[in-house]
């Protein structure tokens, strides 16, 4: 029997907002075990394809098949914590519907993992921007998902939190075959977390490009030139999607 | 209790006594009673029994007809949240009911039940508190946090826990102040009843004192209405809203 590789799959998705296309017989497949980022610039339906895809929303049309049914988790763009709840209470309030609460062992892990087991009993307020954001990380994992969606997690973060969340998403997932799909629109990060990325364009153009990443997570630089390369690619990619411009420089020399 | 009692009220306190007695020493007790004469009656009051007689039927009254708005206007509010139709039918005519001078329905209440002794006060307090406590209310489901809701959705968090630990944490604040703002037209509604349409309460008292010219018993009756309302507010009141807003930033 051959191992199912794909943990989900979307078909031919179609959405529109307001008689505006933002998908279009979109096709995807998320790989288990694997780190996909879907990279694309503002405006290309990441975060529609993101809650299509995780089931926050549905498409117009098109199909989507999960395969084993598997668990999903959520990362949002800003933290959705519960303020009434402490920060151990927040992870409990999503274990307790899987019959996880019990499983003190994983949220201890995961608070040292995150650096934030000072403030398991700390409510959100009381946490900066980028704790809470790690908080809202490590309760994904709380959950023993199959896959974890991230919509854009390193938005709002410092460089140092940055490489902290980077981290303590590749060591996990390495470890337990955890599926992440992640949406990013920074290149360089794609680069060094992705094992494979997915390049949406916008105008409802769908998924233009995919590029596998085999190199060890772990050793990935910037600098290195297999990885240069691809950014390289990368950006040559997103310049051909910014629309040319010296038509207008004859109009620029005149008018200024 | 440390809200209300600050060196600078404390400061003003004692300035206005001072008008108070500078005042009282010119003018006829029928006016200004002084506050020696004023603690003199409230001490007559409260040594005949009519205090805590007058009190507990004016506190029964208001805790019955309070009780009522409290619970109607949060399942009013609830069911317009819910059902659009309901809420375009009913939410003008609430705006209506709140926009009504409490006169007009201590007058309608005299008409329609006589001068009652429980009936006018209870349907005043209900009505003038009911609009409170549902405009705090909705306002409060209106405001409420869809981002979360839609957060433990995605965890398969089941209907009943979203309620008890989405729905109810969001709206204890609202509701707090809602329970705040209608006691204290509640406890004025009550006595403003009781002094138009009413034999017995402390807006009872309020009256015969007013009938009697004895203004001593009058600012007796109203040092009683306000000490209690400040404990309500500044203790009570203000102990609860520390325990459900301890998780905000304020």
């Amino acid at each position: 029997m051959t191992k199912i590789r794909k943990i989900l799959e979307l078909k031919n998705i179609n959405k529109s907002f307001q008689g505006l296309k933002v998908l279009q017989d979109l096709n995807l497949e998320i790989n288990k075990g694997e780190i996909g980022c879907l990279l694309g610039p503002s405006g290309s339906g990441k975060t529609t394809l993101f809650r299509i895809a995780s089931g926050l929303e549905a498409a117009d049309s098109g199909q989507i098949i999960k395969n084993n049914n598997p668990r999903f988790s959520y990362v949002f763009q800003s933290p959705r914590l519960l303020p009434w709840k402490t920060a151990e209470e927040n992870l409990i309030f999503v274990q307790k519907n899987y019959g996880l609460e019990k499983e003190a062992q994983l949220r201890d892990l995961l608070f040292n993992l995150s650096g934030l087991a000072q403030f398991k009993d700390a409510y959100p307020h009381e946490l900066s921007g980028g704790m809470q954001q790690r908080l809202e990380l490590i309760r994904a994992f709380a959950v023993k998902p199959d896959l974890v969606f991230l919509d854009e997690p390193f938005k709002s973060l410092d460089m140092k939190t940055r490489i902290n969340v980077r981290k303590l998403i590749s060591l996990i997932q390495s470890e337990s075959e955890i599926t992440i799909f992640l949406i990013t629109h920074d290149p360089e990060e794609a680069l060094l977390l992705a094992d494979r990325i997915y390049i949406l364009a916008a105008e409802a153009k769908g998924i233009i490009n995919e590029i596998e990443i085999t190199q060890a997570r772990n050793n990935r630089k910037i600098a290195d030139p297999e990885i240069y390369q691809e950014l390289e690619k990368i950006m040559e990619i997103f310049t051909n999607l910014v629309s040319d411009l010296e038509y207008a420089a004859e109009d620029i020399k005149n008018l200024f | 209790m440390k809200n209300f009692i600050t060196k600078p009220f404390w400061v003003l306190l004692i300035i206005l006594f001072l008008i108070w007695e500078q005042g009282a020493a010119g003018l006829n007790s029928l006016i200004l009673p002084s506050i020696g004469e004023s603690y003199q009656a409230l001490k007559e009051i409260a040594f005949s029994g009519i205090l805590v007689e007058s009190f507990l039927i004016t506190l029964r009254r208001t805790l019955i007809a309070y009780g009522m708005s409290v619970l109607s206007g949060i399942i009013l509010a609830l069911l317009l949240y819910r059902f659009q139709l309901l809420k375009r039918t009913f939410r003008p005519l609430i705006t209506i009911v709140q926009a009504t001078p409490p006169v007009v329905w201590v007058s309608l209440a005299v008409v329609w039940f006589g001068v009652a002794d429980d009936l006018t006060p209870i349907f005043l307090i209900f009505i003038v508190s009911l609009p409170v406590i549902f405009v705090n209310i909705f306002q409060g489901l209106e405001e409420m946090n869809t981002d979360l809701i839609e957060m433990a959705e995605a965890y398969s968090t089941p209907r009943f826990r979203i309620v008890k630990e989405i729905y109810l944490p969001s709206l204890l604040p609202a509701l707090v102040s809602a329970l705040s703002i209608a006691f204290a037209f509640a406890w004025k509604s009550s006595v403003f009843a009781e002094f138009i349409a009413s034999s017995s309460g402390i807006g009872y008292q309020l009256s015969r004192a007013n009938s009697l010219m004895a203004t001593d018993r009058l600012f007796a009756w109203t040092i009683v209405l306000i000490l209690f309302m400040l404990f309500v507010e500044y203790y009570l009141l203000e102990k609860l809203k520390k325990h459900v807003s301890r998780w905000k930033n304020d």
